[in-house]
């Protein structure tokens, strides 16, 4: 059963920094396999990255990944460290080994990379939202109550200053991505 | 005696490795494309800087061992044929194709390797190189490599050619979609 759940660093800050409830993050950790690399992992927070049951529900894999894909973005070393490649190539990996259930990358450049070269992964490329309702409403990990919690509080830490961007998510992307899947979990859960 | 051992353990190795490469997808590849495949395996995998060196060469990064492989194979007998590059072809090397003996080596090769979790990882970046760099044309491809490892190229006409045709080639990558507008603009604006 595909259960493997590869991330960019945006969703594990979402949780822990933007939103500040490392209770969600770890609600969604316990209820797939998440895979990451040490690239992301040094990008996420320290209080994140050293707490014990962190790293208990997640497994690092250490290969430079953006070296298999360096041609296409070329020598900039604003690149070098970008997670989201070495998450596409983790990802890559766990697709062929068919343990990949989502590829989550917020960020508009590696998630439109993955979908136009690797299309058999592209079913599997999301982006936080998308996941937060596939898992909801499609694989039943989570319950509608913890997936709405968890939206609901984006959308506040949105409209009420407190983050600017909080899950790489502005206004736009809120009216036309975080509020349809509002929307739709409710009916769901109306449904159910 | 030991270093014979060692030599040829290395050798078989790489030879392994090669046909794994060859086999990760179905058809036929050029030797430029191989070699370059081979590259950016060589600089993701720790492993697998034991088996090869590269140097400069005026297609960018070049390998002896894969080229001596390719022609004179020393364990892997009949398992890919070289098919030499056409009269006017100054890009390729030329070609290389797996057998019928040779696919079923591969699938033999590939389901022990499976079976290794340290090779998954290897496995996997295999299929990934060639499904990212076989749909390029040769001088796609070269291109690429020039701009992106300007340490490992030698000035040479073939490099001429292909800086000339920068602009045509970039546009093409950007029309079939293979690149963003970024790098559209770095490769148009390198020397």
């Amino acid at each position: 059963m595909r259960d493997a759940v590869v991330a960019d660093s945006t969703f594990y800050s979402c949780c822990a920094c933007d939103i500040e409830r490392k209770d969600i993050l770890f609600k969604f950790l316990s209820s797939y396999s998440f895979f990451l690399g040490d690239k992301i992992l040094e990008e996420l927070p320290k209080p994140l990255t050293n707490d014990k049951d962190f790293v208990q529900l997640i497994t690092a894999y250490n290969f430079d990944y953006f070296q298999l894909i360096k041609p296409y973005f070329g020598r900039n070393p604003h690149h070098i460290n970008d997670g989201e490649y070495e998450a596409i190539g983790i990802g890559y990996m766990l697709d062929a080994q068919d343990k990949l259930r989502f590829l989550i990358l917020d960020d508009r450049r590696p998630n439109k990379f993955a979908k136009k070269h690797f299309i058999h992964l592209a079913p599997r490329v999301t982006g936080t939202i998308g996941f937060v309702q596939e898992a909801c409403c499609e694989d039943h990990r989570i319950s509608p109550e913890h997936a709405l919690e968890f939206l609901l509080e984006i959308e506040n830490a949105l409209t009420s200053g407190k983050k600017e961007r909080p899950c790489s998510i502005d206004p736009e992307i809120c009216t036309a991505i975080l509020m349809p899947a509002i929307e739709y979990i409710r009916n769901y859960h109306v449904g159910a | 005696m030991q270093q014979i051992n060692a030599t040829e353990t290395r050798s078989r190795a790489l030879e392994h490795l090669i046909l794994l490469l060859l086999g990760a997808h179905d058809q036929r590849i050029s030797i430029l494309h191989l070699e370059k495949e081979a590259f950016f395996l060589w600089n993701f995998h720790p492993d697998i800087k034991r088996f090869m060196k590269f140097i400069s060469h005026y297609r960018g990064p070049y390998s002896e061992e894969i080229e001596q492989i390719i022609r004179n194979p020393f364990n892997l007998i009949n398992c890919w044929t070289y098919i030499p590059p056409a009269r006017y072809d100054t890009l390729t090397g030329g070609y290389v194709e797996l057998t019928p003996h040779g696919r079923s080596e591969y699938r033999r090769l590939y389901a022990a390797s499976s079976a290794n979790p340290q090779m998954g990882p290897i496995l996997a970046a295999m299929k990934m190189v060639r499904e990212l760099y076989d749909k390029l044309t040769p001088e796609e491809l070269l291109l690429l490599i020039y701009d992106t490892y300007p340490e490992y190229q030698k000035k040479s006409n073939v490099f001429d050619g292909i800086q000339k045709s920068k602009k045509r080639l970039a546009d093409n990558l950007v029309k079939k979609g293979f690149i963003d507008e970024d790098r559209y603009a770095d490769l148009v604006a390198s020397n």
